[in-house]
C-alpha cells in the first residue's frame, strides 16, 4: 500500500470522530443511547484511563488500546482520534489558505521546548495520583473539547434550532420541537471561550504547538511514541532537501539541517508523504536506515519573512464573530426559557441555607464526584431539564465545572437516569431507575415563615403535588388551609418542590445537598380499601 | 414523495380499520343514538369504551366535519408512565385520534402544558407515540410564545394566556384523565383546562376553585371525554406508585364539562358539591351537576 493514502485515510477517520463525538453534545432530542456515548468515547484516554481506576475491564480500557497503537505507530490518536486536534486542524487549515493568499510559508522548523510538556504531565499525574483531578480536568483536550462544544456550540444550535421552529410554527408546523437552554451564570462561559480564544491563536500562529506544551496526552503519547516500531523518517539519500514537508508539518518538528523529524512532537497528520516528490519520507522501522549518518548541517531553510500579521487579526475578527453569534444563540435560548413571575405578594425574608451542593444521583458523595470528574460537559448537555449545570465556585474550586443541580431553574425529573447514561469517566455511575428513585442526593427542608400558606393565608400546595416520594405531604393548617409536612427519609432530592415553590427571592421549601449519597426509605404503601363501583353510581 | 405516499397509504389504512372498527357498533347504537347529555360506558379496554360511547351520541360525525381542524387535549402533565393513571390513556388518545381522522378531519392537534419537562412527558407516558401513529399532530405547549391573551372575564378571573390551538381550531376535544388531586380535590374535564393556559400559577395564589369555575363559563369544549379506565384515587395528581390506581374501565364522555365532573365525582366517590369548582361552576351556569335531571346513556360492555 502506498503510504500517500495514510493522509487521506486519516483525514476520514478524524472527520468521522469529531462529528460523532460533537454530536454527542449537540444531540438536541437527548436519545443517544448510553451504548452509543460509550463507543464513541472508548477511545478517549482521560475519561477512559479515570473510569479504569475506578473500575477495571475492558469497557474503560480504551487508553490501553490507544498506548498500543502509539507503539507502533506514534501517536495517531492527535491527528485522528483526538476532536480537539481535528479542531486546531481546521483552524489551520483555514489559516494556511490565509496565508497562501498572501505567499507565506505555512510552517518551519521550530525547536523544541519539552520541559513545559514534561512539567506539565508531571504535575497533572502527581496531582491526580493525590486525588486532585481538577489539573488534569483543565488541561484534558476532549474535555476542553466538551466544554467547548457542549457550552460555546450547543446554545447556538439551540438557537438555531429554535429560529428553524418558528420559522415552521409561523408557516403553521409543528415538525420540529423547540428546545429550551437554561444557564446558571453566564460566567462558565468564560473558560471555554479563552481556551477556544487561545487554541485558535496558537493554531493559526505555531500549528499544534497546544499539542506540544499544554497537552498532557499529546506529552504521555510523546513519550510513548519514542519507543514506537514504526517510525516517520526521511529518506536522506532521496532528500533534496525542497522543504516541502517541511512546510506542510503542523507539529513544526521536521528539522531539515538534520534530515531528521522529531517523532516525539509528530501527530502523525501525514501531511508531509505525499509532499515530497522523490517519496522520501515516511514510516520506517525504527530499526532500520536510521543509523545511518545524517549527512551534516546544510542551511536549506528558505529565509522566512516576518510573522505574518495578516492571520493574527484573521483569528481576532473571527474571534469576535464567534462571540457575536454565540451572543445572539444565547438570546435566543435564553428566549425560549419559561420563567413565572414571582407570585407572593411580599418578598419572603429568610434565605436559603445550603450546607452543602447537591452532587447529581449516581456521583456517590460530593468527593468521589471531584475525583472522577473533569468537567467535559457532557452531563450538562444531556441533561433533558437543565437542572444540571457547571458549577462556578459552587462546590470551591476544587469542583470547578463540576455538574451540580440548580432548583431555581429546573428539577430532577423522577423517571430520569441520563446524566449516569452519558456520563463517560463514570464519576456519575450508570444507576437503575430503581436505584436512582431511592438514592437521596439532597434532602428537604421547610421555612414556615417563607410559606404562602403562612405569610398569605392562601391556598397552595405546589410543592407536596411536585413531589414525586410523598416525602412532601400537605397537612390541615388553621383556616381550612393546608400546610407542607415533611417526611426527609422518603426524601431524594429532586428539587421538584423547591422549583414549584411559587415566593420569592427565597423559597419556603428547598433541598440542602448530601455530601454522602443516602438510601431513602419508600414511602409505605396502604391497600387501597375502594371498591370498584358495582353500577354506574349516578 | 416517498413520505407523501406512506402517508396517504397509512391515511387510507387507517380510515378502512377505523371505518370496519365502526359498522358494528354503528348498527348496534344507530336506532337509538339522540342527544344524551351524557355517556357513561364501563367494561372494557379504553378504545373500545370509545368506540361504544360516541356511537351512543350519534358518531364522531356529529362532532367533526371534513376538512375541520381538531385539537384534541388529553393530561399528560407527567412523566410517568402508563400503568401510574397520572396521564390520559394512551389507547384511549389513538382511538380519538383515528376516529377523527376517519371523520375526515384536515388535522388533529395533541398538546398540553405539561408540568415535568414536555417532551419527557410526551414520551413516557406513551401519548406522543400513540397520537402520531394515529396520525395526529404532535405540538409543545411549553412556552410563552404560544399563548394569547384573552379577556375571561370571570369573577376572580378576569384574562388568561390562551393556548393558540385552543384559539384557533375548528373543534376542542377535551381528554382528561379522573384522578385524585391534593388541593382540588379531583381533577376532570374542568381543572384539565389548566393545561391550554399559561399563568396557571395565577389560578393557585387567586382561589384555584373560583378560577377553575370561572374558566369553564368561558371556555366549553365541544366535547369531552373522561378517561376513568385507570383511576388514581389517592396522593394525585402525580400519584406515587401503581398501588393508588383502581381499574374501574370506564369512560364518560359529554359536551357539557360540568356534568362529567360530577358524574366522574360519584365514580370517584365523593358527592359534586364536595368539591367546590363543580358547584360553583353549576351555579354560574357553566353547566349542569343535577345528573338526576339529565339524559344519560349507561353502556355495560
Amino acid at each position: 500500500m502506498s503510504q500517500r493514502l495514510l493522509k487521506p485515510l486519516r483525514v476520514g477517520l478524524a472527520l468521522a470522530v469529531f462529528v460523532a463525538t460533537a454530536a454527542l453534545f449537540l444531540d438536541l432530542t437527548g436519545r443517544a443511547p448510553g451504548a452509543v456515548v460509550d463507543v464513541v468515547l472508548y477511545v478517549q484516554p482521560t475519561p477512559s484511563l479515570v473510569r479504569f481506576a475506578g473500575a477495571l475491564g475492558w469497557a474503560a480500557a480504551g487508553f490501553l488500546v490507544v498506548l498500543l497503537v502509539t507503539l507502533v505507530f506514534g501517536r495517531v490518536f492527535c491527528s485522528t482520534l483526538c476532536p480537539l486536534g481535528t479542531l486546531q486542524d481546521a483552524v489551520i487549515r483555514l489559516g494556511i489558505w490565509g496565508r497562501v493568499r498572501r505567499r507565506r510559508l505555512p510552517f518551519r522548523y521550530r525547536h523544541p521546548r519539552r520541559l513545559i510538556g514534561y512539567g506539565l504531565l508531571a504535575g497533572v499525574a502527581a496531582a491526580a495520583l493525590g486525588g486532585l483531578l481538577l489539573p488534569l480536568a483543565q488541561l484534558d483536550p476532549f474535555s476542553h473539547f466538551g466544554r467547548i462544544v457542549g457550552l460555546l456550540a450547543r446554545p447556538l444550535a439551540i438557537g438555531l434550532n429554535n429560529l428553524v421552529a418558528r420559522a415552521l410554527e409561523a408557516a403553521g408546523s409543528y415538525a420540529l420541537a423547540p428546545v429550551s437552554f437554561v444557564l446558571e451564570r453566564w460566567e462558565v462561559l468564560l473558560a471555554p471561550l479563552a481556551v477556544l480564544g487561545l487554541l485558535v491563536w496558537m493554531a493559526a500562529r505555531h500549528g499544534r504547538l497546544f499539542c506540544n506544551s499544554l497537552c498532557p496526552v499529546g506529552t504521555l503519547l510523546g513519550l510513548v511514541g519514542r519507543f514506537a516500531l514504526l517510525r516517520i523518517a526521511i529518506d536522506q539519500a532521496r532528500c533534496d532537501l525542497c522543504a516541502r514537508c517541511s512546510m506542510r508539518c503542523k507539529a513544526q518538528c521536521i528539522d531539515l539541517r538534520t534530515k531528521r523529524v522529531d517523532f516525539e512532537r509528530c501527530v502523525a497528520c501525514f501531511n508531509c508523504i505525499p509532499a515530497c516528490p522523490e517519496a522520501g519520507i515516511g514510516y520506517r522501522l525504527a530499526w532500520g536506515r536510521r543509523a545511518e549518518a545524517s549527512a551534516g548541517p546544510l542551511v536549506v531553510e528558505r529565509e522566512r519573512p516576518e510573522e505574518p500579521s495578516g492571520a493574527e487579526s484573521d483569528g481576532r475578527r473571527g474571534f469576535l464573530r464567534a462571540g457575536l453569534w454565540l451572543a445572539g444563540g444565547v438570546g435566543l435560548g435564553v428566549l425560549a426559557r419559561a420563567e413565572g413571575p414571582p407570585q407572593n405578594k411580599r418578598p419572603t425574608e429568610i434565605p436559603v441555607v445550603r450546607t452543602h451542593p447537591v452532587a447529581p444521583p449516581g456521583a456517590g458523595s460530593i468527593r468521589a464526584l471531584h475525583a472522577a470528574c473533569t468537567a467535559c460537559q457532557l452531563c450538562v448537555s444531556a441533561c433533558p431539564t437543565g437542572v444540571l449545570q457547571p458549577a462556578l465556585m459552587t462546590y470551591g474550586a476544587r469542583g470547578l465545572l463540576n455538574p451540580h443541580l440548580a432548583f431555581e431553574l429546573a428539577y430532577c425529573t423522577f423517571e430520569c437516569i441520563r446524566c449516569g447514561e452519558v456520563c463517560p469517566t463514570h464519576a456519575i455511575r450508570p444507576l437503575s431507575r430503581e436505584v436512582k428513585k431511592t438514592t437521596r442526593i439532597g434532602t428537604v427542608r421547610f421555612i414556615e415563615q417563607n410559606c404562602v400558606v403562612v405569610a398569605e393565608k392562601t391556598d397552595c400546595g405546589a410543592c407536596a403535588e411536585h413531589c414525586p416520594t410523598r416525602a412532601v405531604s400537605m397537612i390541615p393548617h388553621e383556616d381550612g388551609l393546608t400546610i407542607p409536612e415533611l417526611q426527609p427519609a422518603w426524601c431524594i432530592g429532586c428539587g421538584a418542590c423547591e422549583y414549584a415553590c411559587p415566593v420569592r427571592p427565597h423559597r419556603a421549601i428547598y433541598v440542602d445537598g448530601e455530601p454522602e449519597h443516602q438510601v431513602a426509605e419508600l414511602a409505605p404503601i396502604e391497600a387501597l380499601e375502594q371498591a370498584v363501583p358495582a353500577d354506574f353510581p349516578f | 414523495m416517498k413520505r407523501r405516499r406512506f402517508v396517504q397509504a397509512s391515511a387510507a389504512g387507517l380510515a378502512t380499520l377505523a371505518a370496519q372498527g365502526l359498522a358494528p357498533a354503528r348498527a348496534l347504537w344507530a336506532g337509538e343514538a339522540k342527544d344524551y347529555d351524557l355517556v357513561a360506558v364501563k367494561g372494557a379496554k379504553p378504545d373500545a369504551l370509545f368506540d361504544a360511547g360516541i356511537a351512543a351520541l350519534g358518531g364522531i360525525g356529529r362532532y367533526v366535519k371534513p376538512g375541520q381542524t381538531v385539537v384534541v387535549k388529553p393530561n399528560i402533565a407527567w412523566d410517568v408512565p402508563p400503568e401510574r393513571a397520572a396521564n390520559t390513556n394512551p389507547l384511549l388518545v389513538r382511538r380519538i385520534v383515528e376516529q377523527c381522522v376517519a371523520a375526515g378531519a384536515k388535522k388533529v392537534f395533541v398538546f398540553d402544558f405539561t408540568c415535568d419537562d414536555w417532551r419527557r412527558a410526551y414520551r413516557t407516558s406513551g401519548i406522543e407515540a400513540a397520537a402520531r401513529e394515529a396520525g395526529a399532530t404532535i405540538a409543545p405547549g411549553d412556552g410563552e410564545r404560544y399563548f394569547q391573551r384573552v379577556s375571561v372575564g370571570g369573577r376572580n378571573l378576569k384574562e388568561v394566556k390562551e393556548h393558540e390551538l385552543i384559539l384557533g381550531s375548528d373543534v376542542f376535544i377535551n381528554v382528561p384523565v379522573l384522578k385524585s388531586h391534593g388541593s382540588a380535590t379531583i381533577t376532570v374535564a374542568m381543572k384539565n383546562l389548566m393545561g391550554v393556559i399559561w399563568d396557571r400559577f395565577y389560578w393557585h395564589r387567586n382561589d384555584l376553585h373560583q378560577c377553575v369555575a370561572d374558566f369553564a363559563g368561558y371556555r366549553k369544549p365541544d366535547l369531552n371525554v373522561v378517561d376513568a379506565y385507570n383511576v388514581m384515587m389517592r396522593h394525585g395528581p402525580r400519584g406515587s406508585s401503581v398501588q393508588d390506581v383502581v381499574e374501574m374501565q370506564s369512560l364518560l364522555i359529554s359536551p357539557d364539562m360540568v356534568a362529567a365532573d360530577a358524574a366522574a365525582a360519584r365514580l370517584f366517590g365523593v358527592q359534586p358539591t364536595e368539591v367546590p369548582y363543580i358547584r360553583r361552576a353549576a351555579d354560574q351556569g357553566a353547566g349542569r351537576m343535577d345528573l338526576e335531571n339529565l339524559a344519560i346513556k349507561r353502556i355495560a360492555l
